[in-house]
């Protein structure tokens, strides 16, 4: 097994609001090895982007606080200085935005778009170097005509290009980590497909690890190794895939497989939802934070309402709950409790 | 490109034609008889009729207007005989008041006007922008609030206050600088500036306000696009970022404003120039007004909106090569 190429321990990200203190991320650790895809899933609100934005280094902001470790290669990030940070954004850890129509600058030509990025961590390279390296890459991420298109303007592209574009960012200075924020999220379902499938084929052609980030388990499912499930801003279940899709030993990843529809389902079948909405960080409940939500709770009694469940092992994977491993395995043969 | 500019050229001459319809309808029927006011004291009736034949008021109103339109590109004569006398094109006709042409006034008037709008607006455009962008890169901290507030006390002081306290400070208390009197730029380039520095931080304190309100919500507006935080997330350095990136796409609203304001100021800072008793066309409009002048009056509304409609055609056409996506559009 190779070695982590990314570490972050017990990351805490909280933000001073006018309503209170925002615990958008609370105590959250996992690792990532080299070439390897870290899927993180969950629902809106549950620590995700802000887990990408610390790894990037961009919670800077006076009313941001931000505790823990974030280490690449040895190099923490938090608490580092942002001059240093800014060496490796871009050039060791890259990241594609979810809305490509609004992450290209509309008054720049995407040549110098995707260029600045290698100048910046190159800027000894002449004009013509980043223009062939800026057209090898836009080839590597399928734009074709690259020798004219790289002159043209981002309107100038569809929605698909443009993320492609956005992944020629990513990828000009082959970054040992890409973060990539629900990148299909709004793209055509035609589109998300070749954009996964370019993802994929890049990540095994240069061994890059990727940290997807989404909400979207058939994503998850067609490229991921492992997965890490959040629910308000914490772990609660890490797990690899197949026991994820097959055996997942959290019940909120349990209700989002059931929320998946299948090709098998029939067709008048009302489709499983997960009761209730996710918590306002500003008032996580007591104990476990998913416990309104939970459909197993009573398996367990009063434990679930005043503590906190930590992440311990069960099998090969990670679970924050206290459901014990006979009562999961309950849970992933339909069993429910009497209501 | 070439196809958008002659649309939009085109465009400006049909408004500038409606402009000159309007303005001339709007004077002809203000209760002002130009053929008695320019009659003299020992006037009589028949004199009156004379002057109306001579000046052409006794024509209707739809001669009157080709015979000015055409005075415009042919140039006009009045009179006839030993009495005639002639305005060249572009004759924007004649002010029986004062007994001279009123392109000759305009043009006597336009360069002090234009040393003033350009050196105020270089002082607003970078005093308002640099306040906006210290403003917007502080947000909520002291320099914000200094420099909104700045802002504001700018906007809200009277014209001709900030001219009389700048002349008490400046010129009765300090004495830093004479008792302003016009020269022209080419006589002696160091009493120009000499006698407009004083006019230029008037007209520029009063309008930099809005230019600070603009840089720095388009600032902040513009940081939070996603294209910003991509460019923060190659590792750009802040002030690359800040400036190609957050002032870029802040910038066009600004120039669309600085063009109509300049504009508008070409045709005369009626308050400043007066303060500081400057000859140039705000001065020039006073006077005529207070004379009845019709004219000259004319003559400066139809310049003012030519200033106008020109900016506008300009700051489109700059818009387009500002913004790429302008030109599909169009």
């Amino acid at each position: 097994m190779s070695k982590n190429i990314l570490e972050v321990n017990n990351l805490c990200v909280s933000f001073n609001t006018s309503d209170g203190q925002v615990h958008a991320v609370d105590n959250l650790s996992f690792n990532i090895r080299a070439g390897e895809v870290l899927g993180i899933v969950g629902e809106s609100g549950s620590g995700k982007s802000v887990t990408a934005s610390a790894i990037m280094g961009l919670l800077t902001s006076g009313n941001v606080n931000l505790s823990g470790s974030i280490k690449l290669n040895d190099f923490e990030i938090v608490g580092a200085k942002d001059s240093e940070v800014r060496k490796l954004r871009g050039s060791d850890i890259a990241m594609v935005f979810q809305d490509p129509l609004s992450s290209l600058n509309p008054y720049y030509k995407i040549g110098v778009q995707i260029g600045e990025a290698y100048e910046t961590h190159h800027p000894d390279a002449s004009k013509a170097e980043v223009r062939n390296k800026v057209i090898e890459v836009m080839k590597k991420v399928g734009i074709p005509e690259a020798e004219t298109r790289i002159d043209s303007y981002p309107h100038e592209f569809s929605g698909g290009m443009r993320q492609r574009v956005v992944i020629a960012i990513a990828l000009i200075n082959d970054p040992k980590i890409l973060i990539a924020d629900e990148p299909t999220t709004a793209l055509d379902v035609t589109v998300q497909a070749q954009i996964l499938d370019l993802m994929r084929d890049l990540q095994k052609t240069s061994n890059t690890s990727i940290i997807l980030i989404t909400h979207d388990l058939g994503v998850v499912a067609e490229m991921v190794d492992r997965v890490l499930v959040m629910y308000a801003g914490r772990a609660v279940e890490v797990n690899d895939i197949k026991a994820i899709f097959s055996a997942p030993i959290h019940p909120y990843t349990r209700g989002l497989l059931n929320a998946v529809r299948s090709l098998d389902s029939a067709v008048r079948e009302k489709l499983a939802t997960i009761p209730g909405t996710p918590p306002s960080l500003l008032n996580i409940p007591q104990g476990c934070a998913f416990n309104p939500r939970c459909f197993y709770k009573q398996w367990v009694g009063d434990k679930c309402l005043v503590q906190k469940p930590e992440l311990h092992e069960i099998g090969n994977g990670l679970t924050a709950c206290h459901l014990s491993k006979t009562d999961i395995e309950r849970m992933n043969k339909d069993e429910l409790p009497v209501a | 490109m070439a196809r958008f500019v002659v649309r939009r050229l085109a465009f400006m001459i049909f408004l500038l034609a409606i402009v000159s319809i309007a303005t001339f309808l709007l004077f002809s029927v203000l209760p002002v008889d130009p053929a008695s006011l320019s009659c003299g004291q020992h006037c009589t009736p028949e004199k009156i009729a004379a002057n109306r034949i001579r000046l052409g008021y006794d024509q209707p109103l739809i001669n009157q207007y080709f015979t000015f339109m055409k005075g415009i590109f042919a140039g006009r004569s009045y009179g006839e005989g030993a009495q005639a006398f002639s305005c060249p094109a572009p004759s924007f006709g004649y002010s029986y008041y004062r007994g001279q042409c009123v392109t000759e006034m305009i043009t006597n008037a336009l360069p002090a006007t234009i040393s003033l709008t350009i050196g105020s607006a270089i002082i607003w455009l970078t005093m308002g922008i640099g306040l906006g962008v210290i403003a917007a890169i502080n947000k909520g901290k002291i320099q914000d609030r200094v420099s909104t507030g700045l802002a504001i006390f700018g906007l809200s002081m009277p014209t001709f206050f900030i001219g009389l306290l700048l002349i008490y400070v400046f010129i009765i208390w300090l004495q830093i600088f004479p008792f302003p009197s016009y020269t022209p730029f080419l006589d002696n380039p160091f009493k120009w500036a000499q006698a407009l520095v004083l006019p230029w931080f008037t007209v520029a304190i009063v309008s930099a306000a809005l230019y600070t309100r603009l840089t720095r919500d388009g600032m902040l507006e513009t940081m939070s696009e996603d294209y910003v935080r991509l460019a923060i997330a190659k590792g750009l350095p802040r002030r690359k970022v800040l400036v190609r990136y957050v002032l870029r796409g802040a910038i066009t609203p600004i120039v669309t404003i600085a063009g109509l304001d300049i504009a508008v100021l070409l045709g005369g800072a009626i308050i400043t120039e007066s303060v500081f008793g400057l000859p140039g066309m705000g001065r020039l409009a006073l006077n005529s007004v207070t004379d009845s002048d019709l004219p000259v009056i004319v003559g400066i509304t139809l310049l003012t909106a030519f200033f106008v409609v020109v900016a506008n055609a300009l700051v489109d056409i700059l818009y387009a090569s500002l913004d790429p996506r302008v030109r599909l559009e169009s």
